[in-house]
C-alpha cells in the first residue's frame, strides 16, 4: 500500500533523513517510532506529499507521489500532530467542505457523519463553531473527517495526543477495522506501549536513518518495546 | 526578562514585514540584497507618498489666509487631533489581539515570567505601533512649521516631548477599547458583529472626512479663532497640547497629567484582567439546530465557500481587505450629490473626455484597496498542511483565493461604474465598456495581490491582525496595485487622445485582459512550483 523506497530529504546542510526504505501492505498497522527531530514528520509531510524530497522514491498503492500526487491523496488521509482546522466554520460545515473535496455524495456523507459523530460523542458539538472546541475535539473531528472518503491509506502524525481514554480506544478500533478492510495505517508515536500492542510492524528512526523495522515480535523479541527503543537509541549514540 | 520579551514581540512585529527565511535553501546574497533595496524601495515610495500629502495638508493650515503665521496653539492643537485619530483608528483593532490574544500565550504564561512583564511587553510593542502612525503625521506637520516659522530648538524639544505624552495618552484609549473588544469576546458569542459594525462605523466617519478634507482645510483656515474656541471647549486635551508645544510650562504639566493618569489607570486595568481575558475562552454560538448543507459542491465552489465564509467571519479582515467594495458605492453615489463639482476637478484635463476618466480614476482607485488575495493564502496558516494532502490541484486553490475577491469586488465594482457613468451620462457603449474595464482591472488587480502572497508567503505569524495589517506580501501588493493603477489611468489617457474614448477601453480592455492571461499561465505553471513547495 505505502512503499518508500531510499528516501532522502535534507534541509539546506542537514540531512533529515535518509536513505529510508519502508513497505507497509495492506492489513499492516505501522508504527513509527524515533526520538524529536528524527525526522518522523518529514517522512510523513513527503508521504503525503506537503513534502518534496532530494531521492527516492514513495509509492501509494503502487502510483508514485511525485508523478501522480491527486491519485495517491485520494487513496490517503493525513491527520498532522495539531489539529489544523479551519475554526470560523461549524464542525459540520468543515465535514462538508472535506466530503465536497473528496467529492463524496450526500447519502454517503450523512451516513458517515451519523456514524462517526455517535462514534466520537460529537453529535452535539457539530453546530458550533470549531473555535470553540476543546484540543480534543479538534483531534476527533480531524479524525471524522479523514474518514470520510474511507481511504485506503491513513498517515497519523502522533494520533493519540490530545484524546480521552474513550475516544483514543476508538480511534483504536477505527484503526484496527480499517486493517481489517483491507486498509493500511502508518503512524508516528511517543507512546511506546500503545505502538507494542496496537502495531504489527514497528520502524524506528534515528537521526534521519532506520535502525531497526519489521514485525513487532521479531522486532522486540522477549523484551519491551521501551527497551528495544532505548537500546538501539544508545547503541546509535 | 521584560527585554527579553519586548525583543520577541517586535521581532514578530516586524519579521511579519518579511518573507519566511527558508531552512529549505540557503539563500543567494544577491537575492538577499535584492530583497532588502526592493523593501528599502517600497518604504521609501509609501512613506513619501504618505508624508507629501500629510504635508500638502499642513502647508494649507501654517498661514493664515491675511498671510500671517497661524497660531501655534491652534496648528499644533489640529496636529493633536490628527495625530490620535489615526493612531487610534490604526490601533484599535489590533490591540486586542495584541494584547490578549497573542498565540504564544499558553507558552508564555506556563513559563516563570510574572503576567505584568508579558503584559508590559505588549504595551511597548503598542507604544512602537502608535509611534508609527504619529510620526507619519508628526514629521511632515513638524517639517512644514519649521519652514514657514523657521527652526527653534526649544520648540523641538516640546514637540517631542508632548508628542510622547499625547502617545501616553493615546495608548491608553486604544488600550481601554482593546481591553472592552476583548471583554465583549468572552460574553457575547456575536461580539464580532458588533466589532464589524464598529468598524464599520469608523470606516464611514473616515471617508466622510475624506471626501470633505478639502472643505475641511478652507474651513480651518478661515474660521481659525472659532475653530480653536471650539477645540478648547469640547477637547480640552488637544489645546493643552497646542499650548504646551507652544511653550506653556503649565500646559506641559497639565499634559502630562492629563496623560500618565489614565494610562496609569488602564495599565492596572489591564494588569487585573489580563490572566483573566487572555486565557478566558471565546463565547461561542450554540446552534440549536445542526444544519446539513443541502447539496454537494464541487471542490473549487467548496473552497471558494470557505474562504467567502472566512472573509465575513472576521471584521479586521474584513475592514481591511473589502475596504475598497464600500467606497466604490459610497463613490459612485457621490458623483450623483457632486457632480458639478466633480467635473470641476478634471475640467483641466482638456486632451480628452473628461467625463469618462471619472469612472476610471475614482472606481479604480477604489478596486486597488480590495485585497483579500495579498493576505489569504498566508491565512492558511499550519492549515495548509492538511489542505496540501487532499486532492486538490494548486490551480484550485489560487482560483478560490482569487474568485474571492471577485466574488465581494465585482457586484460593487459593477454597480459603482454603472452609477458613476450614469451620473457622468456617458453613452451606453461607453458605459459598458467602462464597466468591463473595470472588470478586467479587479482581475488583474486580484492576481498582482494573489502573486504577492505567493512569493511572500507567512504561515508562522503570532496573530492574524498582524499579518492582515502589515504583512509584506499585504504592502507590497498594496504599494504594487496604487502603481498599476495609475500605469492605466496613464494609458487610458493616451489612449484617448489617440483613438477616443469608445477605442480607447476597447484597447485596454484587450490589453488588461492579455496580461490577465500572462498571469493565469504563471498560476497554472511558475506559481504551481511554488504551490509545491508550501509548508508550515
Amino acid at each position: 500500500m505505502l512503499e518508500i523506497r531510499h528516501l532522502t530529504k535534507s534541509y539546506g546542510d542537514k540531512v533529515a533523513v535518509s536513505d529510508l526504505s519502508l513497505s507497509i501492505a495492506p492489513g499492516d498497522i505501522y508504527g513509527f517510532i524515533g526520538h524529536n527531530g528524527a525526522g518522523k514528520t518529514t517522512t510523513i509531510k513527503a508521504c503525503c506529499g506537503i513534502l518534496g524530497f532530494d531521492a527516492g522514491e514513495i509509492l501509494i498503492g503502487g502510483h508514485s507521489i511525485k508523478e501522480e500526487p491527486m491519485v495517491c491523496k485520494k487513496m490517503l488521509a493525513y491527520i498532522p500532530d495539531e489539529p489544523a482546522l479551519y475554526e470560523f466554520l461549524t464542525g459540520r460545515q468543515y465535514l462538508d467542505f472535506v466530503a465536497d473535496i473528496y467529492r463524496i455524495p450526500k447519502a454517503k456523507r450523512e451516513e458517515k457523519i451519523r456514524g462517526s459523530a455517535q462514534a466520537f460523542e460529537m453529535q452535539g458539538a457539530l453546530a458550533d463553531t470549531i473555535d470553540g472546541y476543546s484540543h480534543g475535539m479538534k483531534q476527533k473531528l480531524s479524525i471524522m473527517a479523514a474518514l470520510l472518503h474511507e481511504p485506503k491509506l491513513m498517515i497519523l502524525d502522533e494520533p493519540f495526543v490530545g484524546l480521552d481514554p474513550k475516544a483514543a480506544h476508538t480511534v483504536k478500533q477505527i484503526m484496527a477495522q480499517l486493517c481489517a478492510e483491507g486498509g493500511a495505517i502508518f503512524f508516528s508515536t511517543h507512546v511506546l506501549e500503545v505502538a507494542e500492542k496496537l502495531c504489527n510492524k514497528i520502524a524506528i528512526l534515528k537521526d534521519g536513518k532506520l535502525v531497526v523495522s519489521g514485525n513487532t515480535a521479531d522486532v522486540i523479541g522477549d523484551a519491551s518495546l521501551e527497551d528495544v527503543f532505548l537500546e538501539e537509541e544508545s547503541d546509535h549514540v | 526578562m521584560f527585554k527579553t520579551l519586548l525583543k520577541i514581540n517586535l521581532k514578530s512585529l516586524f519579521s511579519t514585514m518579511f518573507r519566511r527565511k527558508s531552512a529549505k535553501k540557503p539563500g543567494k546574497t544577491g537575492g538577499k540584497a535584492g530583497r532588502v533595496l526592493l523593501a528599502l524601495a517600497l518604504s521609501v515610495y509609501a512613506l513619501g507618498v504618505m508624508m507629501i500629502s500629510i504635508g500638502g495638508l499642513f502647508s494649507s493650515l501654517v498661514m493664515q489666509s491675511s498671510g500671517t503665521l497661524t497660531e501655534p496653539r491652534y496648528y499644533f492643537s489640529l496636529l493633536g487631533i490628527l495625530m490620535f485619530c489615526l493612531a487610534f483608528i490604526g490601533g484599535v483593532f489590533s490591540t486586542k489581539n495584541l494584547l490578549f490574544r497573542a498565540r504564544d500565550n499558553q507558552l508564555l504564561l506556563s513559563m516563570p515570567i510574572p503576567p505584568f512583564q508579558i503584559l508590559a511587553s505588549r504595551v511597548a510593542v503598542l507604544l512602537v505601533l502608535e509611534t508609527i502612525y504619529t510620526l507619519l503625521i508628526a514629521l511632515p506637520a513638524g517639517f512644514v512649521w519649521f519652514r514657514a516659522a523657521g527652526f527653534s530648538l526649544p520648540l523641538l524639544l516640546r514637540l517631542l516631548l508632548c508628542t510622547l505624552l499625547l502617545l501616553v495618552f493615546t495608548a491608553a484609549v486604544t488600550g481601554f477599547f482593546g481591553w472592552l473588544l476583548a471583554l465583549l469576546d468572552t460574553k457575547f458569542a456575536k461580539s464580532e458583529m458588533i466589532q464589524s459594525f464598529l468598524s464599520l462605523a469608523l470606516l464611514v466617519g473616515y471617508m466622510l472626512v475624506c471626501f470633505n478634507m478639502q472643505n475641511y482645510v478652507a474651513t480651518l483656515s478661515a474660521n481659525q479663532d472659532k475653530i480653536s474656541a471650539g477645540i478648547r471647549r469640547a477637547l480640552p486635551l488637544f489645546d493643552l497640547y497646542g499650548q504646551a508645544v507652544g511653550g506653556s510650562l503649565t500646559a506641559i504639566l497639565g499634559l502630562a497629567a492629563a496623560a500618565l493618569l489614565p494610562f496609569a489607570l488602564i495599565c492596572l486595568l489591564l494588569s487585573r484582567s489580563f490572566l483573566k481575558l487572555s486565557t478566558d475562552k471565546k463565547a461561542t454560538r450554540h446552534r440549536t439546530k445542526l444544519r446539513a448543507q443541502s447539496a454537494p459542491r464541487t471542490p473549487r465552489t467548496a473552497l471558494l465557500v470557505k474562504e467567502v465564509r472566512q472573509f465575513f467571519s472576521m471584521p479586521l479582515y474584513l475592514l481591511n481587505c473589502g475596504f475598497g467594495c464600500m467606497m466604490e458605492v459610497l463613490m459612485a453615489v457621490l458623483m450623483f450629490f457632486k457632480r458639478e463639482t466633480i467635473l470641476d476637478m478634471v475640467s483641466g484635463i482638456e486632451f480628452c473626455d473628461s467625463r469618462a476618466a471619472v469612472p476610471l480614476i475614482a472606481i479604480g482607485f477604489c478596486i486597488t484597496t480590495i485585497n483579500t488575495p495579498a493576505v489569504s493564502l498566508s491565512l492558511e496558516r499550519k492549515r495548509i498542511d492538511p489542505l496540501r494532502a487532499m486532492p486538490l490541484d494548486a490551480q484550485s486553490v489560487y482560483a478560490a483565493k482569487l474568485g474571492t475577491n471577485l466574488v465581494i469586488g465585482l457586484p460593487t465594482t459593477i454597480i459603482g461604474s454603472l452609477l458613476t457613468c450614469v451620473a457622468m451620462r456617458l453613452p451606453a457603449l461607453q458605459t459598458a465598456l467602462i464597466t468591463v474595464c473595470l472588470c478586467v482591472t479587479l482581475v488583474l488587480i486580484s492576481s498582482i495581490q494573489l502573486t504577492a502572497n505567493i512569493m511572500m508567503p507567512k504561515f508562522d505569524a503570532l496573530s492574524d491582525a498582524v499579518l492582515i495589517k502589515q504583512s509584506g506580501s499585504v504592502l507590497v501588493s498594496m504599494l504594487l496595485s496604487f502603481a498599476v493603477g495609475l500605469t492605466l489611468v496613464a494609458l487610458a489617457f493616451g489612449l484617448m487622445t489617440l483613438l477616443g474614448t469608445t477605442g480607447a477601453f476597447a484597447v485596454m480592455i484587450v490589453l488588461i485582459g492579455a496580461v490577465c492571461a500572462v498571469f493565469r499561465h504563471w498560476f497554472r505553471h511558475g506559481a504551481v512550483r511554488r504551490y509545491e513547495e508550501m509548508s508550515a
